[in-house]
């Protein structure tokens, strides 16, 4: 299967804390990847690395055979953990902004999940709740047609009912063919829509592989796998 | 890309900046025609403080671009919004040159709402006398405009000098504000010092420069003595903010590590 993206020894500290060390890991076309780990463990700085937002200290990051720039940034759909609009913006303002800077981006697909999921475009961003401002963030995000669409905590700050809506928004509409990384700790919400796992653990990868063949091998779920690899760490 | 990114760049700075130009212009002409009515105590009163609030306006519309301008840098290369900036398809010198043509931009109109408006309150034939004679003989205006390009220059460096600061504060992991603000004033200060030792040097060749540093220049200085002033002043400044731009541009298409 083809590769989208190769991260190859990816170091980085910061001062003189490591937070990812020596990080290697391919991320195929068409697969739904699970970014899984602890609070702190270095998911959000891998996520941060990939999308040229923080420096790497050393190693490679690949998209397409090529390193990260412009043409990545031109393919990869990124949903931060953080807020990033500029609040004095009316949700349609937001659109606009949207459909001048990617030209893959779908505004009648845009349309059509703001009324889903119960958001007005005449909204000014500053009067949203958060919960709505992340909302429409995965509205802008899941509208675009990219290759790969990197999702840092999308339930993070969803209570429990809405988080099967996320995921289904998410799941109808990624472009086909295209690769999904969700990075999160919740792992059993996210668990039945995941391909592939990467656990990621104190700034390492410490086991990849497809879900199904780590459900059969160890007779248990990958919240489960989870759970007892990093309880079984905490013990020794 | 560029252009769509100083599109969003001067929307968001002159958002604000608008209503300032416009109450610039205002109390300029409320100050004009008030001073029709100087010579009665209440004329007087109303004139003065007019005056008082035209001053600070200028100040304000100076002082308020230049913050919007490092407040827009900041925020949007290092904070929150930089999740989005960064990710845009567009390279880290199109972001870095998107501010910085924004900032001239805004400069520029902050600085030509300021001399219009200077006009409009204060201009008269008392002031046009006071450059002529100040000049001693000749036309004052190419020395007024050159006051005023070097009084751009000034404002221009005053804002790079704080990009400048901003980057280099923010490539730390800790007290990134501190060291820009810092970073910032240090530099600020140390470059003045070098435009007055040249100055101060240039004085060596030209004695009613070299008085300036003794004597009172308004009584000392001449025309030819101005023009060199202002000439080595415009010159140091060019290569300043040319110098700050390209180190700036250079630091920060090495990366960012963003908040």
């Amino acid at each position: 299967m083809a590769t989208l993206l190769e991260c190859k020894h990816l170091c980085k500290k910061f001062d003189q804390k490591v937070v990812l060390d020596d990080v290697s890991l391919k991320i195929d076309k068409g697969k739904i990847i699970g970014l899984l780990g602890k609070n702190g463990a270095g998911k959000s700085t891998l996520i941060k690395l990939i999308n040229d937002l923080l420096t790497i200290d050393s190693g490679k990051i690949l998209f397409k055979g090529k390193p990260i720039g412009v043409n990545s940034k031109s393919h990869i759909s990124y949903l931060p953990e953080r807020t990033y609009l500029d609040k004095t913006m009316t949700i349609a303002q937001a659109f606009k902004m949207f459909s001048e800077f990617y030209s893959d981006f779908d505004a009648e697909r845009a349309h059509k999940l703001l009324e889903d999921l119960d958001l007005d475009e005449s909204m000014k961003i500053a009067k949203m709740s958060k919960g709505m401002q992340e909302k429409l963030q995965l509205i802008l995000v899941m509208s675009r047609d990219a290759d790969l669409y990197i999702l840092d905590e999308p339930l993070g700050g969803v209570d429990p009912a809405t988080r099967d809506h996320i995921l289904d928004t998410i799941l109808s509409n990624f472009k086909e063919g295209s690769s999904v990384i969700i990075s999160t700790h919740l792992i059993s919400d996210v668990e039945r829509i995941l391909d592939d796992v990467i656990f990621i653990d104190k700034g390492q990868v410490v086991l990849t592989g497809s879900a199904d063949k780590l459900r059969a091998k160890h007779k248990s779920s990958i919240n489960d796998i989870f759970r007892s690899m990093f309880d079984a760490k905490k013990t020794h | 890309m560029l252009r769509k990114l100083i599109k969003y760049d001067l929307l968001w700075i002159n958002r604000v900046m608008v209503y300032y130009y416009a109450l610039t212009i205002v109390l300029s002409v409320l100050m004009r025609i008030a001073e029709n009515f100087t010579g009665s105590v209440m004329g007087d009163i109303v004139y003065g403080i007019l005056r008082g609030f035209v001053i600070a306006a200028f100040a304000n519309v100076i002082i308020n671009a230049a913050i919007r301008i490092w407040v827009r840098f900041t925020q949007n290369h290092y904070k929150d919004e930089a999740y989005l900036t960064h990710t845009l398809p567009a390279t880290k010198a199109q972001l870095f040159d998107s501010k910085a043509i924004s900032a001239l931009i805004s400069t520029l109109t902050a600085v030509a709402v300021v001399i219009v408006c200077f006009f409009i309150a204060f201009w008269n034939n008392d002031i046009y006398t006071y450059f002529h004679n100040l000049v001693e003989y000749g036309n004052a205006a190419p020395i007024i405009a050159g006051i005023f390009i070097t009084s751009l220059l000034e404002v221009l460096y005053i804002v790079i000098v704080g990009l400048f600061g901003i980057v280099v504060g923010h490539r730390s992991n800790n007290g990134r504000m501190l060291r820009s603000i810092i970073i910032g004033m240090v530099l600020y200060f140390a470059l003045q010092c070098i435009l007055l030792a040249a100055i101060y040097a240039a004085g060596s060749f030209d004695d009613s420069i070299k008085a300036m540093f003794s004597n009172n220049p308004q009584n000392s200085i001449g025309l030819d003595s101005y023009r060199t002033l202002i000439i080595i002043s415009d010159v140091i400044y060019v290569a300043i903010n040319t110098g700050l731009y390209f180190g700036a541009k250079k630091l920060f298409q090495k990366g960012v590590n963003v908040d």
